[in-house]
Formats: C-alpha cells, sequence, structure tokens
C-alpha cells in the first residue's frame, strides 16, 4: 500500500512520531501527556494515575491474570490495537464486549 | 454523532511492552523456554519461573515490539514511545567493577533498533532551574544522547509538546535557522513563545 504525499503542500506538523527517553521519575509521561489532545495512554507500567486531573488524557492500563493463568496483557494490547486501526473514535472502543470509556461520545461533535 | 476522535496514542513504555510480549511467548511456546521451579510449602507457594530458552525468545519479543510499534506508526494520528535509559558502560566494564563512557542509552538496548523509524528522539532530564531540579525536554544531540528533532527548537526546552510546535510554526513563520550560527534570525521580541 502506498499513500502518496505533495509535502510542499502539507503543514509543517501534521503527524508526530516521538521517542522520549529518560530515567526513572524524570517527566516523560507527563512531557507526552502534553502532546494534542486527546491522548491515549497505552499504560503498560500500570503508573498512569502520576497523570490524574490532565485534560483530555486516557489511559488503558494493560495487567496480566494471576499465576498460572496466560498472560493476556499483549494480547489486549494487539486487540485495542486493531481497534483503533479500524476507529479512532474512543467511544467505538470495547473490551470483552463493553465500551472502554462508557461516558465518551456525548460530550464532543465534529 | 462522534465522539472523541484520538489525536496521540502513547506507548508507555517500551520496557515494559517487551516485558509484557515475552511473558506472552514464553507461557505459549515451550521450545524457546527454560521453566524453573522453586518448591513452596504447599503447591500454592511453589513458584513456576518461565525464562528464555535462547536467542529465539528475545527475537521473538523484539519483532512482536517492532510489529506493535509499526502498527502504531501506520495509524494517522501522533505516536509517542516511551523508553527508559541506563548509561553507557565501556567495554572493559564488569558487573563487578561498573565503569561508564559517561553517555546514556536507551534501555535495553537492543530496542535502540526501533530509533530509526522515529523523526522526534528527545530526552528527558530533571535540571537544576532556580536551585530546584525540574523536568526539561533536550531535542538537540549532546555529548550524554544522541536527540533528535525536525522542528526548530533550542537545545533545553519547557516539556510541553504542544507549545514546542507552536514555537517550531513561529520559527517557520519568522525565517528563523539554526543553521545559521550566530548571525541568526532572533524572533521579534513581542513574540511571546
Amino acid at each position: 500500500m502506498i499513500n502518496p504525499v505533495v509535502l510542499e503542500n502539507e503543514p509543517p506538523v501534521t503527524k508526530l512520531k516521538m521517542m522520549i527517553v529518560g530515567h526513572e521519575k524524570n517527566g516523560k509521561s507527563r512531557l507526552a501527556a502534553t502532546a494534542p489532545k486527546p491522548v491515549l495512554f497505552h499504560d503498560h507500567d500500570n503508573r498512569s494515575e502520576a497523570l490524574n486531573g490532565f485534560k483530555g488524557v486516557y489511559s488503558i492500563p494493560y495487567s496480566e491474570p494471576p499465576w498460572p493463568n496466560t498472560p493476556e496483557a499483549i494480547q489486549d494490547q494487539l486487540d485495542i490495537l486493531a481497534q483503533l486501526e479500524q476507529s479512532l473514535d474512543l467511544h467505538d472502543l470495547q473490551y470483552r464486549g463493553k465500551p472502554v470509556f462508557p461516558d465518551e461520545g456525548n460530550n464532543t461533535s465534529d | 454523532m462522534k465522539g472523541t476522535i484520538l489525536r496521540t496514542n502513547v506507548l508507555d513504555s517500551a520496557t515494559t511492552l517487551g516485558a509484557s510480549a515475552q511473558r506472552y511467548i514464553l507461557h505459549t511456546s515451550k521450545d524457546i523456554r527454560r521453566d524453573i521451579t522453586i518448591a513452596g510449602k504447599t503447591p500454592k507457594t511453589t513458584i513456576q519461573v518461565q525464562l528464555p530458552g535462547g536467542w529465539d525468545a528475545w527475537n521473538a519479543e523484539m519483532k512482536t515490539v517492532e510489529n506493535i510499534v509499526l502498527r502504531f506508526l501506520a495509524l494517522p494520528v501522533n505516536t509517542i514511545l516511551i523508553m527508559h535509559e541506563s548509561p553507557e558502560e565501556t567495554p572493559d566494564s564488569t558487573p563487578e567493577s561498573k565503569r561508564f563512557t559517561g553517555r546514556v542509552n536507551v534501555f535495553p538496548v537492543r530496542y535502540g533498533s526501533l530509533i530509526k523509524y522515529f523523526n522526534e528522539v528527545w530526552r528527558v532530564k530533571l535540571t537544576a532551574v532556580d536551585g530546584r531540579y525540574l523536568p526539561r525536554a533536550y531535542p538537540l544531540p549532546s555529548y550524554e544522547f544522541d536527540s533528535a528533532t525536525a522542528l526548530l527548537l533550542d537545545k533545553i526546552e519547557e516539556p510541553n509538546i504542544e507549545l514546542l510546535i507552536q514555537k517550531h510554526e513561529q520559527r517557520l513563520k519568522t525565517g528563523y535557522s539554526l543553521e545559521s550560527g550566530a548571525g541568526q534570525k532572533q524572533l521579534p521580541s513581542g513574540v511571546k513563545l
């Protein structure tokens, strides 16, 4: 699949592809939370409560079931990713048949 | 009616994403793991550990993470991958007597192969500002780390991506050039960034 673009006609910043590198507790997640909103954190560190109160920031924490169940965090991540490939609307995201963010979709319009 | 349309995905972090991938791979692929059982007093207190049995386990993890990152990058929205860092060791460094180069690497080091997919590679570091240590973004390369940016930014910046994008756009409009050195055009004094 190709997607040709005339770069001359594009605005200066169309899509960020950003890697943030840093030591623990140095503000990596807080910096990421300042990206264009809405921001969705795929939280494998399970520490996104540090961003409580940030407007326009959503989080999906991924965790494992207790031993000896099959680890499922990576499968859940792939499931959410596959849904995002179909729709970028947070209202459409589902987990095990239920909306991930049930309150979304009623407060904004295009 | 549309809901909330996502503009930025953040993968936090690559290290723990990779650990999740490896746990799943080891659990489901007997051929590439070693099982170690640490006996407890009862079956419930027995610990079973699954360790990588060879390069295949590490390669499978790396390929899974790379696949996920590339699929995120293909989405028509911003993607941010958060990486941990570790001090770079000299070739003669040993576990008993560690020696460092003064530079930092992404951690785990093998994830350095992901850097090529990103236009912006920023380091975040606590920095002394008026007697306090505050997070600051380092979008330009230094002796410590090979940061990279396609934006017109300074060496040390306030940690706010949206404001830094505005700063870049403002500098584009005013003809600011990083290459022009000491004689570079300055922003008009009235412009607040």
